[in-house]
């Protein structure tokens, strides 16, 4: 991960998007990506696949991103449907697409390369059958980071300050965070896990190592 | 040539040399290389053949209008 990237990129989200809205992939995270990435284009393809349900592909020559992404049958983008899984998990595999936009130099493959990166890719899908949320589990923490951001867990979580609020002991309390998902549009199991007190205790960490904030007298 | 070099290829005519291609991929039975790569031609001379298109219109309008509850 480009950390050098990452960071300004996250500031900026939290600065256009406010802590109560939800983040959209067109109106915000499409435009910090180009802009702190260096892109001119980023396309958004739909794609029915069995297999395959996310693909990135980047053209530096043309500075071009190309994403063929899962699409909700029933939903438009113009339209989705916060509490629709479909709707929910195509959002998170475009912003799981996008962040490999920040990619280090070591992580980036090439098109010759990609039976390698396949094979690999098969292995950790492979892996991950028994040790879930192994496969390219970076991309989707980083992806929850950019829907559900840390400004907007904080103070549902109780920052480690406060109690948590009643929306997480709900959750908790009944093993369903399907309310909370659909405030974000973002799905379930990782919503379960950004809330989780280990992980948002690393994440705090994370973002103290990064120069982030972690605390906020008041939220804007 | 492979499958997989035919689908890449037909990619690359498209948008050009790719310095980073990453698969996301579903849990369905009889995932294996060939099986991926056929899948992947099937994307990319549908994307050749202009039957994939970007997508034009994504408002989401009724995230934009949400406000979260805490």
């Amino acid at each position: 991960m480009n950390f050098d990237k990452l960071k300004p990129l996250l500031e900026a989200l939290d600065q256009i998007c406010r802590y109560n809205k939800p983040v959209l992939i067109h109106a915000h995270l499409i435009p910090l990506f180009k802009e702190h990435c260096g892109l001119e284009e980023i396309k958004l393809i739909p794609w029915d696949g069995k297999r395959i349900i996310g693909l990135h592909l980047s053209a530096p020559a043309e500075k071009r991103l190309v994403i063929y992404h899962k699409h909700c049958p029933t939903h438009d983008p113009d339209d989705v449907e916060a509490s629709c899984p479909d709707c929910q998990d195509m959002r998170f595999v475009i912003a799981k697409e996008l962040i490999h936009a920040l990619d280090g130099n070591g992580h980036r493959s090439s098109a010759a390369d990609a039976t390698k990166t396949l094979i690999d890719q098969l292995l950790r899908e492979a892996w991950a059958e028994s040790l879930p949320g192994t496969a390219d589990f970076m991309g989707g923490i980083w992806a929850g980071e950019l829907l559900m951001r840390y400004k907007s867990r904080w103070p549902m979580h109780g920052g480690g300050v406060l109690a948590p609020g009643m929306l997480l002991i709900q959750a908790r309390a009944n093993s369903d965070f399907s309310y909370i998902a659909r405030q974000f549009c973002v799905p379930q199991d990782v919503v379960r896990h950004l809330l989780s007190d280990r992980y948002m205790s690393a994440m705090k960490q994370l973002r103290q190592a990064l120069g982030l904030p972690v605390m906020w007298e008041t939220l804007d | 040539m492979s499958t997989l070099e035919e689908a890449l290829g037909i990619l690359c005519k498209e948008y050009g040399d790719l310095d980073n291609v990453k698969f996301l991929l579903g849990d369905g039975e009889g995932m294996s290389v060939e099986s991926v790569a056929e899948e992947l031609l099937s994307l990319a001379q549908q994307t050749a053949n202009g039957t994939l298109k970007p997508v034009e219109h994504f408002a989401e309008r009724t995230l934009a209008s949400a406000t979260i509850e805490f």
